[in-house]
């Protein structure tokens, strides 16, 4: 069923679920399926409606600080039934099994699972998010080429937006009880401070709390919202709970995104082309993973975009007046054989990189986040790498010609105009076995309490370069295997 | 060194490198990593080209 908290009736959760999910979007409503379908019973609450809505977007304000300039707080993630999944582009890949692996150019990378623990739910993922299929990657050099490596993104399509693509099953559940409007304002624990007894919400028109029992409590708030929320229930945990080893908010990860330069190639391009190094690569380079990007800027930010670019007609220019053209900076005759060349990496661990509670309060009397965010050398000489390896390889091979851009070049500052990020908030409740180095253990479970656990890319121990939206189904689905084991 | 005594950053030090591998003169640059032929390259306004393009072109 879907209702509203708005509308409850005194006791209408006196009776404890099996597990509170909290958060509506990717995570939680997958979560949350996979358990009703364990015949566990479940309680989702989303703190908005149906609709986006201006009151409960407000309580995403905050700020932000470093450089570049990140996006405001409200802007870039949305706070209503489905989540962020409302506006999501429908990238996907899987985190490549050297992403889960420790690297010693990488101090405290790694996690405690590998590639192999999430491959089981692959091909649920795929259907979850309605991708494109798998096939080959597109190659633009004829033989394997040393230190890189062709990928492939698969789309969603239609996109998953996963309040619209679910809201008739939850409808209709009998196991699973969504309850709209139910903004988390406290955890409450037992008096070890060991287990959390009940999660205490806030409706925007009634004044008084209502809360909520269950053997187990998830968060499914996103990146910066599940730090958020761990850190302003300090009521029995004057730091925050979970926050120990002071690493609630740390280590937030984006994916470094930049339009690095563009191409003239001999053969036409007729799908997007990725390119990764590979892990030798990385560790003789001490760089980061990375994908690059090759094709036509405009036609990949298309909703439609499945990774084929739009028929163009042939050729019958040669090459050497293709490139000329583009050096002069004239029209392109044959537009297929031109490109734009675009970098997603991997952002180093940086506990700088954060999210912390500042004095302003929301509507709910709950502290607002500051979100410092900036990228550092290595950061910056992945994203170099990425560009003038390919460069120089297609100069090498004659498959082509790279013109890279001069701030990147010559070392100019990352400034907003020349590098953003993905809208991926990642790391800011890590995954690790050491409570020292992480918040959650590899089940998700956070450290210092038994019934605590967060969901989402809040766990990522490190990004690799992928979009992170499939990586946060798989873990869903894998949380919810745990969990149905452990509950009963 | 920097000019004001500094250590420069390691970024910095690898972009002076890049720099002078890849900088905007047109200066020939060592071979990408793995790279079997003996390739050299130069680059003219970004463009990272083979040493004869600019010749071939007509843009020396």
């Amino acid at each position: 069923v879907i209702e509203d908290a708005e509308a409850r009736s005194e006791d209408r959760f006196a009776r404890p679920f099996d597990v509170c999910i909290v958060g509506s979007g990717p995570a939680g409503i997958t979560l949350a399926r996979r358990l009703g379908a364990k015949n566990l019973r479940i309680g989702l609450f989303e703190a908005g409606g149906l609709e986006l809505t201006a009151e409960s977007q407000d309580v995403y304000r905050g700020v932000t600080s470093g450089t570049p300039d990140y996006y405001p707080l409200d802007a870039c993630r949305l706070r209503y039934f489905g989540g962020t999944s409302n506006h999501w582009g429908g990238w996907t890949r899987p985190l490549d099994a050297y992403d889960f692996t420790a690297k010693p150019h990488h101090p405290l990378s790694g996690w405690p699972i590998g590639k192999q623990d999430l491959d089981p739910y692959a091909d649920e993922a795929a259907d979850i998010l309605n991708l494109t299929p798998d096939r080959p990657p597109p190659d633009l050099f004829i033989a394997p080429e040393p230190g890189l490596t062709p990928r492939l993104f698969r789309f969603s399509r239609p996109v998953t937006h996963f309040g619209e693509k679910y809201r008739a099953e939850l409808e209709a559940s009998k196991e699973i009880e969504v309850v709209l409007n139910a903004n988390l304002v406290d955890l409450k624990l037992d008096e070890s401070r060991r287990s959390v007894t009940e999660a205490v919400f806030r409706t925007y028109e009634r004044p008084e709390p209502f809360s909520v029992k269950a053997k187990a409590f998830v968060l499914c708030l996103g990146g910066l919202e599940n730090p958020r929320a761990l850190l302003n229930a300090d009521s029995q945990a004057p730091d925050g709970i979970g926050n120990e080893n002071d690493l609630v908010g740390r280590y937030f990860l984006e994916h470094p995104h930049a339009p690095v330069g563009k191409v003239v190639v001999r053969d036409p391009l007729t799908r997007m082309l990725v390119y990764s190094p590979t892990p030798d690569f990385m560790r003789s380079n001490a760089i980061l993973n990375f994908g690059v990007r090759i094709g036509d800027f405009e036609q990949w930010n298309a909703i439609d975009f499945t990774g084929a670019l739009a028929p163009q007609p042939p050729c019958t220019v040669d090459f050497d007046t293709l490139l000329a053209a583009a050096m002069k900076g004239e029209p392109p005759p044959c537009p297929a054989h031109v490109g734009d060349v675009f970098v997603a990496c991997e952002q180093e661990l940086n506990p700088d990189n954060r999210v912390r509670l500042i004095a302003e309060h929301d509507r709910f009397g709950l502290r607002r986040i500051e979100l410092d965010w900036r990228v550092s050398e290595m950061d910056l000489r992945t994203l170099h790498t990425a560009a003038t390896e390919v460069a120089a390889r297609l100069a090498a091979r004659d498959r082509g010609r790279m013109q890279i851009v001069d701030w990147l070049l010559n070392g100019g500052a990352p400034t907003a105009d020349r590098l953003w990020g993905g809208n991926h908030h990642m790391g800011t409740t890590r995954m690790s076995d050491d409570p020292k180095t992480g918040v959650v253990d590899a089940n998700g479970r956070v450290h210092s309490v038994e019934n605590l656990y967060c969901g989402g890319s809040s766990v990522f121990a490190t990004s690799g370069h992928a979009n992170p939206t499939y990586t946060i189904v798989q873990l869903a689905l894998r949380l919810g295997d745990h969990l149905s084991e452990t509950l009963r | 060194m920097t000019a004001n005594g500094r250590q420069p950053s390691r970024h910095q030090a690898l972009m002076s490198r890049r720099a002078l591998i890849l900088g905007a003169a047109a200066v020939p640059i060592s071979l990408p990593a793995g790279a079997r032929r003996p390739e050299q390259f130069v680059t003219h306004r970004g463009w990272v080209l083979r040493a004869d393009d600019l010749d071939r072109l007509g843009l020396r």
